[in-house]
């Protein structure tokens, strides 16, 4: 956003008429200029995602598609996965003999120049990330490669985010749609609702989860704007809840880590109307818990930038090797460092009695879904 | 924004975020005599003058950090970088050899978010200023490919070097930052006194203005903007090695407009 660059995010949510299946898919084309074509990316890996979940479903709805045994899930969603990648690399290809490279595009690649000009690694102009979901019958399949986060929310309260996590994705560096192992290293789950009910299944580019302080191990983060985003939901219902969504995430991104922001769900309204105030409840905690961690962690900041300072003036007391600093203003650097330390130990405490009351809250929370 | 304690913020309002500014020095044993002293003297300086600056603009939290290396190399502030106002210039000695390999090592290690870069409230691309009056003598050229392919701050930050001396190479000194056009090369040493100042003010400046994608803030493009600014012609380098730049007349407090005053700090003296 600070960037004024466009958004080269994408976003579809689909669902049947009869309501037989849903399909989310969200897309984060890299923003480089070497990836100057990344927005058409984008746009067309949502496109042929939605196609394909949707082909899936309708196969599976018409029992055409074997789905009962491990093997055969594995199989099928592994030939998913695969046409989604070859259908893209059709589409990018389509589009590079309609829309040979420009000079300009040549120009600004940087160390893709080369390449490109010698004809090799052009997909990597439309290069994009790729999260979909598709629940259908008593199943979710979950489809990702590259970052951003899916978080699935069950009715025992708990959430988690059941993708299995690729390490190459860390610090804003990604895999791809145009990776040459991503039909290796593109990930999948399949989720059974007859084992454990979901009642909401989100995704979302990573913007959201780089927009929360310390977010990135324990992604409570990345689940308090889910948790906070299902509340909002049930309070404006779906129609006027699309507005909002439009609105806040504009100021969410300008707020936070000013990337690209695309988010899509599959809630079931009258299951997460359950568990609002728990939500809420958890939230007020989170949002105090982080405030108290970066308080104490500017404060550590700041201790840091005045302790070898401290140090020195202390030694020097009032000898006169400061001419210019009388001895008041090295006694009051002192009783601003001492306050420091003392507001460092009293955040320490308030942090440290939060999280153990945050720890019994949750074992009578948990014990309470389980009567 | 309406109410949104409950909404999708739980974020606190971003504050100023970190703008790092790191000095490499040089200070092998080709340093002692004047041309450590002018060193001590021009970051003396430079300090107050980034100081001024950091204390007029409320755009981002200045911090600075420096590394001095010879046979070793030592941090000024070894727990981590330290805002202006907090900052005490310990003056160097010289000695010893040019571990500029090392030195990278030190550096690539700090450059992160678990080193030197923990800011709750964003960065701003890291400002590098490095300072050699020779050549290194270790191995320099692993550390230098190790911090540009795997640090991406490094990748990023704003990189310049200055090249003293006859004996300077600026030739290592255009690999490590990246571009032989930001790279100063003078042995004129009150020259360098006042670019060290100059540089680091501008910049400061520049680095804590938020630039569109297309238009990457870089080292080459500061010495550019410095060299219009101050030098009425670029004329070829002169044998003796001198940057070649004519300087308006009087000092260089010309290079500030009217509007600029400069207060210099005089607090700080040697210990």
């Amino acid at each position: 956003m600070h960037e004024g660059i466009p958004c080269q995010d994408c976003s579809i949510s689909y669902s049947d008429k009869e309501g037989a299946y849903q399909i989310i898919s969200v897309a984060d084309g890299h923003g480089s200029l070497a990836c100057c074509r990344s927005e058409k990316g984008a746009q067309y890996i949502t496109d042929i995602a939605k196609a394909c979940l949707e082909t899936f479903a309708i196969g599976l709805l018409k029992d055409e598609i074997p789905f009962s045994t491990q093997r055969q899930r594995r199989d099928c969603t592994k030939q998913l996965t695969n046409t989604v990648i070859s259908k893209w690399y059709a589409a990018v290809k389509s589009d590079l003999e309609k829309n040979p490279l420009t000079e300009k595009e040549l120009a600004q690649a940087g160390n893709y120049e080369k390449d490109y000009r010698r004809g090799e690694y052009l997909e990597h102009l439309y290069g994009t990330t790729l999260i979909a979901a598709l629940r259908v019958l008593d199943i979710f399949i979950l489809l990702q490669q590259g970052d951003g986060r899916c978080d699935v929310f069950y009715d025992d309260g708990s959430v988690e985010q059941p993708i299995p996590w690729d390490f190459r994705c860390e610090s804003h560096v990604t895999t791809s749609m145009c990776d040459a192992d991503a039909t290796e290293s593109i990930r999948s789950c399949i989720l059974d609702l007859k084992k454990k009910k979901i009642i909401a299944c989100y995704i979302g580019s990573d913007g959201i989860e780089d927009s929360y302080y310390d977010n990135e191990e324990s992604q409570l983060g990345t689940h308090r704007f889910y948790k906070g985003l299902s509340c909002k939901l049930n309070e404006y219902g779906s129609l006027k809840f699309q507005k909002y969504l439009e609105r806040q995430l504009r100021e969410f991104s300008r707020n936070g880590s000013a990337d690209d922001i695309s988010v899509a769900g599959i809630v079931d309204l009258e299951e997460i109307e359950k568990h609002v105030l728990a939500y809420k409840i958890w939230i007020e905690q989170y949002d105090y818990r982080q405030s108290l961690k970066k308080s104490l962690e500017l404060t550590n900041q700041k201790i840091v930038s005045m302790a070898r300072k401290h140090s020195i003036l202390m030694k020097q007391g009032n000898q006169a090797v400061f001419p210019n600093i009388s001895y008041e203003d090295i006694m009051r650097y002192d009783a601003e460092y001492q306050e420091l330390l003392q507001k460092k130990e009293k955040l320490r405490h308030l942090l440290d009695d939060e999280e153990n009351s945050s720890a019994e809250r949750s074992l009578r929370y948990d014990k309470k879904i389980k009567m | 924004m309406e109410n949104n304690s409950i909404g999708i913020g739980g974020m606190e309002p971003v504050a100023r975020p970190l703008l790092p500014m790191f000095f490499i020095l040089d200070t092998s044993g080709s340093m002692t005599g004047q041309p450590i002293s002018i060193l001590n003297h021009a970051m003396e300086e430079t300090i107050n003058a980034v100081r001024d600056f950091a204390g007029r603009n409320s755009d981002t939290l200045l911090k600075i950090g420096v590394l001095e290396f010879n046979s070793q190399c030592r941090w000024m502030q070894p727990q981590g970088l330290e805002e202006l106002d907090d900052f005490i210039y310990t003056r160097l000695k010289a000695g010893g050899m040019t571990h500029m390999g090392e030195a990278l090592e030190e550096l690539d290690s700090k450059l992160s978010r678990k080193g030197f870069l923990s800011s709750v409230t964003g960065y701003c691309m890291p400002i590098i200023i490095f300072m050699t009056d020779g050549y290194p003598n270790d191995e320099w050229e692993k550390a230098l490919k190790h911090i540009e392919t795997e640090n991406k701050w490094f990748q990023h930050s704003i990189k310049i070097g200055f090249a003293i001396g006859d004996t300077a190479d600026e030739d290592i000194m255009s690999k490590i930052v990246g571009n032989p056009e930001a790279v100063i090369q003078t042995s004129d040493l009150e020259l360098f006194r006042r670019m060290l100042k100059i540089v680091a003010v501008k910049s400061a400046m520049i680095g804590s203005q938020s630039h569109p994608i297309g238009e990457p803030v870089s080292g080459e493009k500061i010495v550019e903007d410095i060299m219009e600014e101050t030098g009425k012609k670029v004329r070829e380098k002169s044998d003796n090695g001198d940057l070649g730049f004519i300087m308006p007349d009087g000092s260089d407090d010309d290079f500030w407009s009217a509007s600029d005053t400069w207060i210099i700090d005089e607090n700080w003296n040697d210990l």
